[in-house]
């Protein structure tokens, strides 16, 4: 007689422990572990399978033909499936909890602690969910207050929840930590916080937390945030800001002095007069505007490497198109797919698209070395009047337009045109497309670059500063 | 011994393959390697087992049921 498989039994002790886990310790995110780990529990089944029928073969009881039931095969699969998706949703960012935790109603209550900070030099917060709005201000105390939001069955319940998760303002050497301990909820309501701080504004400030929208101003010691899905906004910080996210909507950052460094993925950024150098590495979908910088810039993705000197003007990009006036270079600019549109920088520009158009209108003379190059796309140059240059534009498919005048030559082979010329003793300017229109003309009327310093007083631009 | 042999394949064929989806979907979870990349490594198991099914040599019809070693166990 066979006997009866202990696979089952032992995965019913495992379902109880699991279960038993998940009431009795609440700080541990079970569905969160289960949707990274289940694959175990396919090795773990196959394992005990595997060593029943050893036992059974060394015994010399092997029955006949020990395969899986339909049944365990429908299960296997639907495990698979299952797990496949929860393991895609938690690498999202997206947290498992189950249904019956969404429901309960949400009680609110007031947080509030204040601590002298004494002579400490940065200040710490955890908190894992909620908005955080830091201000500092010309004050010696940490002050914090806000508004703690559970969600539980019943009054009774969120209470527990309260007790177990007091806000903490803990003072250890030369930091101050502030904790909303929501981690050490005893319940399984979710907790959020929502607390405004008011900082010594020499302080350092630096935020670990899951969820939440941090809104930092007014702090002259350095930033450093992290965050699971979070939105920033600097403001007005005197020292180093660093920012690691991996998702948000939004980063904005003004008025800072120091460098910021800027890692993650999201959608939009903007950030507007920056005095140190700026580094941005990470995906970002959606708006990013980029205004006064006084450092080098680096933005780095997976579709695009920029960098330049500085940028006294703006720079427009998102996923198709970068727009950018009043670039200071040498300007290196590596893209996929964006048609690119520069007015009016210094410097040499490298510039290389896949898929896309270049517009350039350099204004400043003399003009720097130019050499732009795109696989597919048209390119239009609109160059100065007065500009020396030696310039070869090739098309390999298509087109040369040459509305400068005389002094630039057209030639054609076959489907390859190009347009060379010298004036004076100029940079050489390089430009190059496999498929698409080249153009070259000259600014209409004497261009006359407005400075944004001093708006009223034009120079001419044969004077214009290098 | 030959009958039992081809018993063993049969029966720890599913277990294995059992297995090796599990380390799969781990190397999925926890490495660069994804399933998207490594599901050959299943094929692989199939054949395996397939060969080894022939080599204990389920007999064939006619086969003298218990001859010695007919299919050439390794």
């Amino acid at each position: 007689m066979r006997r009866r498989s202990v696979t089952g039994p032992i995965l019913l002790i495992l379902l109880g422990a699991g279960f038993l886990v998940y009431n009795l310790r609440p700080d541990v995110e079970f569905f969160d572990l289960l949707s990274q780990y289940w694959p175990f529990l396919l090795i773990a089944w196959g394992s005990l399978r595997l060593i029943e029928v050893l036992v059974d073969y060394f015994r010399g009881a092997l029955q006949n033909a020990a395969g899986f039931t339909g049944g365990e095969v429908v299960l296997i699969v639907f495990i698979c499936f299952i797990g496949w998706g929860a393991f895609a949703a938690h690498r999202e960012g997206i947290h498992f909890r189950p249904a019956w935790e969404a429901f309960g109603e949400h009680y609110d209550y007031n947080v509030g602690e204040q601590k002298p900070a004494g002579s400490a030099t940065r200040v710490v917060f955890e908190n894992n969910r909620g908005n955080l709005k830091i201000v500092g201000a010309d004050t010696t105390d940490v002050k914090v207050s806000g508004r703690k939001t559970i969600q539980a069955i019943n009054q009774n319940e969120a209470d527990r929840g309260n007790d177990s998760t007091p806000l903490e303002i803990v003072a250890q050497g030369d930091t101050i930590t502030v904790r909303t301990n929501q981690d050490h909820n005893s319940t399984r309501g979710k907790i959020s916080e929502d607390l405004e701080i008011a900082i010594p504004n020499r302080l350092s400030v630096e935020v670990h937390g899951n969820t939440g929208d941090y809104d930092v101003s007014e702090v002259n010691g350095s930033v450093e945030l992290q965050a699971d899905r979070s939105d920033v906004r600097l403001d007005k910080i005197g020292g180093n800001a660093r920012v690691e996210l991996q998702r948000s909507d939004l980063v904005r950052a003004a008025d800072l002095k120091g460098k910021l460094d800027l890692q993650g993925k999201g959608s939009d950024i903007e950030l507007e007069n920056i005095a140190g150098q700026v580094t941005i590495n990470g995906s970002y979908s959606g708006n990013l505007e980029f205004k006064n910088l006084a450092q080098p810039l680096h933005f780095e993705s997976p579709n695009t490497d920029l960098r330049l000197a500085a940028l006294p003007g703006q720079i427009s990009m998102d996923l198709g198109e970068l727009t950018g006036n009043n670039l200071v270079g040498p300007v290196h600019l590596v893209t996929k797919s964006k048609d690119v549109k520069i007015e009016d920088f210094t410097g040499s520009l490298e510039l290389e698209t896949e898929r896309g158009d270049i517009e350039l209108q350099p204004r400043h003379l003399p003009l720097g070395k130019i050499d732009a190059r795109s696989r597919s796309g048209q390119i239009s140059l609109v160059l100065p009047d007065k500009a020396a240059f030696q310039l070869v534009a090739t098309t390999d498919h298509g087109e040369a337009v040459n509305d400068f005048g005389s002094s630039i030559q057209k030639e054609t082979d076959g489907r390859s045109s190009s347009l060379k010329g010298t004036v004076g003793q100029g940079a050489a300017i390089h430009v190059v497309t496999e498929r698409g229109t080249i153009t070259v003309r000259k600014a209409e009327a004497p261009e006359q670059p407005e400075k944004p310093e001093k708006p009223e007083k034009p120079e001419k631009p044969e004077k214009a500063e290098t | 011994m030959n009958a039992s042999d081809t018993n063993l394949v049969r029966a720890i064929r599913w277990p294995v393959t059992l297995i090796t989806l599990g380390t799969l979907f781990a190397l999925n979870n926890f490495t660069n390697f994804g399933f998207h990349q490594t599901w050959p490594v299943l094929l692989i198991v199939f054949g395996l087992f397939s060969l080894l099914g022939r080599a204990t040599g389920s007999p064939p019809v006619g086969a003298p049921p218990s001859g010695p070693r007919a299919g050439g166990v390794k």
